[in-house]
């Protein structure tokens, strides 16, 4: 068997700096039926960090739960409407388990004619 | 006397927090071997947490988002067949019993099946006497017509000796089976002793009259086994509530059900089908 002559211990340290998100979720958050965070506590967080800019919209649905949805956006798209859109394709990645976080950008394009 | 929830609700439960987390109930519950969490906040019950929930959720949730809210407050003087209904018909699944505002205790679904099997006559399967106590007084609550229909089994103990008790068991059985099938759908029925049955009806005496008339009929020309010829008596009497304040329904239960038991009594000894205890003298009803 050999010996070691000599050991050496090194340690590299990255860091990475990033701006915190308040609150640290985006749009919506679709919150599955056996999710670690439920939508009672996801309620309470957002009203503590942003109070009055995100409503929890609890829902039927096979392993949803509830989604949590930034106010902003229920102004521009009735609730049912967007919900059904964020659903379509959200149901289909979302599990018991998961928290799905969406980021939703929505355009409104207006165009206006009058007589002159 | 009829079972109240109280007779029969868990008091060991603990009241948690709605910030409490899953995983510290859950270790209480292992701990201190307590099923039943009620969760408050504010002061105010807005949940429950039984096994059931502990074992669902995620450990890492709160317990506002592990508890059931399908509860109702129900107090101590709820009898178990009125807690039955509740079950039966709000979709509930427990009941938070509470005395002055306070929670003392919690009945669960499962809690009140194993109460409600101790009630079920295990030769016919037909309920036995504080299941009808129940739907008399409240039918006297209710100020509804009553009539209660007592019927007793014409030479039961001739049967028993001549052919044997397994012989008059399956006769019982049978009686059971055709007074539950043949009975109106709003009346109750229960195997109040021996060779006795009771049907209580929201009806008064002319249509229990003939209501009794058809169950004696059908009985009497049902073919029973090895071609044995039974046959029925009944005694029915009537309660007119509605001009009475009544002080204490547990002594007004009981005497109406006496004056039909000895109405019954009397048309067994007349060997007439029915008699009502309208037509019996005051000093054998006293």
């Amino acid at each position: 068997m050999g010996t070691y002559k000599q050991s050496t211990k090194k340690a590299d340290i990255n860091i990475r700096l990033s701006e915190f998100e308040m609150p640290p979720m985006q749009d919506v958050l679709i919150v599955g039926k056996r999710a670690p965070i439920g939508s009672e506590a996801a309620r309470r967080m957002v009203d503590i960090l942003s109070p009055d800019q995100y409503e929890i919209v609890k829902i039927e649905h096979p392993v949803v739960e509830a989604m949590i949805i930034r106010r902003g956006l229920l102004n521009i798209l009735p609730q049912d409407r967007l919900i059904e859109l964020i659903m379509e394709e959200g149901g289909k990645i979302a599990n018991e388990s998961t928290i799905i976080r969406a980021q939703i950008n929505i355009t409104i394009e207006v165009s206006k004619s009058i007589e002159i | 006397m009829i079972r109240k929830v109280s007779d029969i609700m868990n008091k060991d439960f603990i009241i948690m927090n709605a910030l409490d987390g899953v995983r510290t109930i859950m270790n209480i519950s292992l701990e201190k071997g307590i099923g039943y969490f009620p969760v408050a906040e504010e002061e105010r019950i807005i949940g429950v947490i039984t096994y059931k929930e502990l074992m669902q959720a995620h450990p890492n949730r709160i317990a506002a988002d592990a508890i059931t809210q399908n509860f109702l407050s129900i107090n101590t003087d709820t009898s178990i067949w009125e807690a039955k209904e509740l079950f039966e018909g709000k979709n509930t699944e427990s009941l938070l019993v509470e005395k002055n505002n306070e929670v003392v205790g919690l009945v669960t679904e499962s809690d009140l099946s194993i109460e409600l099997g101790k009630h079920i006559d295990l030769l016919t399967g037909l309920y036995k006497s504080d299941y009808i106590y129940y739907h008399i007084a409240k039918l006297i609550e209710n100020k509804s017509g009553i009539s209660v229909i007592f019927i007793d089994v014409n030479n039961f103990g001739y049967i028993d000796k001549e052919y044997g008790h397994i012989c008059g068991d399956k006769i019982l059985k049978e009686i059971a089976i055709l007074l539950n099938k043949h009975k109106d759908p709003d009346t109750y029925l229960c195997r109040f002793g021996g060779d006795e049955y009771i049907v209580v009806t929201p009806y008064h005496m002319e249509k229990a009259k003939s209501m009794a008339k058809k169950l004696i009929d059908i009985v009497g020309t049902y073919k029973f086994h090895d071609e044995f010829n039974v046959s029925i008596s009944a005694g029915i009497a009537e309660e007119r509530i509605y001009q009475k304040r009544i002080t204490d329904i547990y002594t007004v239960v009981s005497n109406l059900i006496n004056r039909a038991s000895l109405a019954s009594s009397r048309a067994k000894k007349n060997k007439c089908e029915f008699i009502t205890a309208c037509e019996m003298n005051i000093d054998e009803i006293a």
